[in-house]
Order: structure tokens, then C-alpha cells, then sequence
């Protein structure tokens, strides 16, 4: 009964630990949006904590650098279990506009299962709060993710223009 | 009965209250809607259920946690809330002080024990605050002692209110409640944690059930400090029948937790040295009502 009342308590009360693995500061400062009386994200038991150790979730902004990586992962290894991973940003989700530069391995689920993606050239406060209220359980997914079956039904001689490259 | 009014004052009032501070207070100041008011429980209870990352394995840090709350709940129990305090005819309030060190030692080596620099610095800012807001609360319960010639807290509180109020008892309150929020850890003086420049300080390197022992405890702590400014210093309604004398005391603690959380909102944090300063002014005050006490006043 008492495993049950503290399973129940988790949504209720995230704590997120935000990091920054070579992200260009637009999405940290969304995310610090986020935090203000404006947006209110304490409402949903949301607090933002400084230790790793006190955290819940991951909030991971930036594409990974070769440099970060095991940082990264001795991070996500430092958060006690339950945790969830959340990548903030069109970097963090893939790589964004650096997805083919040298010094970056990708977006983070090349290190980290993420759980959440949230896109976007910094994501909107809005956005972020819409995802985080997602993972809650708070609110409806509006989108259906899409197949695009223009790229499996394209003809093998026609070549995709990252390819032709 | 008293037994139970006086744990469950500890343990669910603490948070309560808590609660009610940050969506009452915190939150309206800050014009925002707030977190609902049973947060602290969720926080509790999510971290109760959290996995416990041994940081250090040392026995020090695994039984630290164990042992602050646990003096704090048998401080809890030497605190009059209202009632006759269940185990006031065992202890005095010499044990109280000691139980009240305890925590605060506790704090400490879990602070110690972890390799973290933060956590260092959080420890010895803990140290030094203790050593400068405990004397008030000693002075203060000493001149209840001179004045009401007993060392139990429930014959202060019982003396302060069959003889009135007296200039003594009144400059001791108001000293105890000066350095009431040091005690309890809220902002001008939350420098031993001093969550957005040392990051917890001490709790820097603990993980889920033990940072909720740690945080239950400070609820239940800030219960017993509270108690024992209102119960012995503000003595209205400890003489009332039955349920109403509870409620009293309920009543006064909660005005007085809100009280500190107002100050708490509204001010930054002070520098340990400034925070030294002032509590030096404090211990003075405090003095100059022993010495009003032993004058006959
Ligand atoms: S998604 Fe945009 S704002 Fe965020 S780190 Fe990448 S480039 Fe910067």
C-alpha cells in the first residue's frame, strides 16, 4: 500500500535537474521561462532542483558534443530511478542545424533513452509546458505521429537529397 | 492521546503547513496560483518511494537521516502543544536542547560525510549557524527557568500564564522570535542550504528516502520551535478545556509559521558574517532579559 501512495505521489511532484550538453543558450532560457511566476510551472509540483541526486527528470538541451558524452552519462547515472529523460529542442531531439558537424555525436537518445521529445528552435515555453503536462498525463496528445509514405513509395532511381551528397 | 496529538502535530501538521505557506503566501506574493496545499506530502512520499543511490558508504550517512528525525519526533514529545507533553515529566528542557543538537550534528556529518565541496561548505555553515541561534533559545528557556523556578517546559508555560505577562518574559519572546527564523532555516538565514548558491549544502548528495527523512524532519522541526515560542512565551489558551486548547495552540503556531514564511518570501539572503552580526545583536537582547529575569522583573 505504502509502494502504491509513493507511485501515485510521483507525477505529482517532478523534480527536473536541467542540463546543458552544447546547446546555444536560446533553449536554457526557455527553459528557465518555464520557472517563472508567469508560467507557473509550479503549479504541477514542477521545482527545479541543483543536484542530480534530488532529481526526477532530465531536462537535456543542446546536441551532444564529443566532449560532454561521458559527463552525460554519468549524470543520468547519478539520478535515482524512476526517472525520465526529456530532450528540449530541435538539437537535442536530432541534432538540429549541426546533425553532420564533427564534433557532435547527435540528438541525446544516441546516449540516453529519452522518454519525451519536445522540437523546436528554442520550443516556446508553451511547448515545453504542453510536453512536460503530456508526461503528466495532463492532456491529450493532439497530433497522430505521421508515416510519410512518400519516402517508402518513392522510386529506387529517384535519390533523397541528403543521399545524392 | 497526548502521545498521539503530539507526533501527529510533528508529522502531518509540519508539511501541512508547509503547504499552506507556499500556496498561501509564497505563491499569492509571487501572484501566481501555486502548488496545491498537501505538495510537501507528495514530495514526501515521491521521495520515499525513490531509489536510494548510495553515495558514500559510510554507516555515518545511512543512519544520520534515522537519527535527526528520530530527535526530532522525541523533541516533539518534550514540546508542550497545547496539552501536558507526554514525556514532560522525563525530560526538561536541558534534554530538549540536546535532542534539538542532535539533528543539527546529524546534519552535519551527512554534510561531512559526502565528498561533495558544497556539501562541506553547507556543513560548516550549519556549524556555525548553531552556534550562534542555539544560545538564544537556551537564554530564553533559562530565563523562563529563573523566572518560574522549574526546568520543565510545561511549568514555564503554566507560571507564565497564572502570573501574567512580565518585562523578562516579553523581551525573551521577542528575542526567540527574532531568531526563530534561523531556526526553522528560511531566507534571510537558509544559509547552511542556501538552495541557489550552494545547492542544498548539505542534502547536495543524498537521494530519495533519506533527503525525505532529512525534509520531514525540518517540517516537524520548524512544529517544535514554533511550539515552544507559543506555548511558553505566548501562553493565551493553555489553560482552555480539552479540544480547545489544541486548537489554540494550533492557531497561534500556524500565525506564526505564516509570519515566517512573509519574511521568508520577502528577503534575500544574508552573508554568513552579516547573519553572525546580527544574531550577536540577538544573543544580546536575549541577554538583557535574563538579566531583567534575575532582577525580579
Ligand atoms: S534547438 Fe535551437 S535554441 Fe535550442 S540549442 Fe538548438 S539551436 Fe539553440
Amino acid at each position: 500500500m505504502f509502494k502504491k501512495l509513493c507511485e501515485k505521489a510521483f507525477p505529482k511532484s517532478l523534480w527536473v535537474y536541467h542540463c546543458n550538453v552544447g546547446d546555444c543558450n536560446g533553449c536554457d532560457i526557455e527553459v528557465i521561462d518555464v520557472l517563472t511566476p508567469y508560467y507557473d510551472a509550479e503549479r504541477f509540483g514542477i521545482k527545479l532542483v541543483a543536484s542530480p541526486r534530488h532529481a526526477d527528470v532530465l531536462l537535456v538541451c543542446g546536441p551532444v558534443t564529443r566532449q560532454v558524452v561521458p559527463a552525460l552519462k554519468r549524470l543520468y547515472d547519478a539520478v535515482p530511478d524512476p526517472k525520465i529523460v526529456i530532450a528540449i529542442g530541435s538539437c537535442a531531439v536530432g541534432g538540429g542545424i549541426w546533425f553532420d558537424s564533427y564534433n557532435i555525436v547527435g540528438g541525446v537518445d544516441t546516449i540516453l533513452p529519452v522518454d519525451y521529445y519536445i522540437p523546436g528552435c528554442p520550443p516556446r515555453p508553451e511547448a515545453i509546458l504542453y510536453g512536460v503536462a503530456m508526461a503528466l498525463g495532463l492532456t491529450e496528445k493532439q497530433i497522430e505521429s505521421v508515416h510519410l509514405k512518400q519516402l517508402l513509395d518513392r522510386p529506387e532511381s529517384v535519390p533523397m537529397e541528403s543521399e545524392a551528397r | 492521546m497526548t502521545f498521539a496529538i503530539n507526533i501527529g502535530m510533528a508529522l502531518f501538521i509540519g508539511p501541512l503547513v508547509a503547504g499552506i505557506v507556499r500556496k498561501m503566501v509564497r505563491a499569492r506574493v509571487h501572484s501566481r496560483q501555486g502548488p496545491p496545499i498537501i505538495q510537501p506530502f507528495y514530495d514526501l512520499f515521491k521521495l520515499l518511494g525513490k531509489e536510494d543511490l548510495e553515495s558514500s558508504p559510510s554507516l555515518l550517512l545511512r543512519y544520520a537521516p534515522l537519527v535527526a528525525f528520530a530527535a526530532i519526533l522525541a523533541a516533539a514529545l518534550l514540546t508542550p502543544m497545547g496539552l501536558r507533553p507526554p514525556l514532560g515529566g522525563y525530560g526538561d528542557m536541558i534534554v530538549f536542547a540536546y535532542l534539538i543538537t542532535i539533528a543539527a550534528v546529524a546534519v552535519m556529518m551527512a554534510g561531512l560525510i559526502c565528498a561533495s565541496p558544497y556539501s562541506m561548505v553547507g556543513a560548516s555553515r550549519e556549524l556555525m549557524m548553531h552556534l550562534v541561534v542555539e544560545p538564544v533559545l537556551i537564554i530564553c528557556l533559562v530565563t523562563a527557568t529563573i523566572k518560574s523556578g522549574s526546568l520543565l517546559m510545561w511549568d514555564m508555560a503554566g507560571w507564565n500564564y497564572v502570573n501574567g505577562l512580565s518585562i523578562s518574559m516579553v523581551v525573551a519572546g521577542i528575542a526567540l522570535f527574532l531568531a526563530l527564523q534561523a531556526q526553522v532555516g528560511k531566507l534571510p538565514f537558509d544559509i547552511p542550504e542556501a538552495e541557489t548558491e550552494i545547492m542544498g549544502g548539505p542534502f547536495i548528495e543524498l537521494s530519495g528516502p533519506k533527503l525525505a527523512l532529512f525534509q520531514w524532519a525540518f517540517f516537524a522541526r520548524q512544529i517544535v520551535y514554533a511550539s515552544v515560542l507559543a506555548a511558553i512565551f505566548i501562553p493565551w489558551g493553555i489553560k482552555f478545556i480539552f479540544p480547545w486548547n489544541v486548537a489554540a495552540h494550533l492557531l497561534k503556531i500556524i500565525v506564526l509559521i505564516v509570519l515566517v514564511g512573509l519574511i521568508d518570501v520577502v528577503n534575500p539572503r544574508l552573508k554568513i558574517n552579516q547573519a553572525m552580526k546580527y544574531f550577536f545583536g540577538v544573543i544580546a537582547v536575549a541577554l538583557i532579559a535574563m538579566v531583567l529575569a534575575l532582577l525580579g522583573l
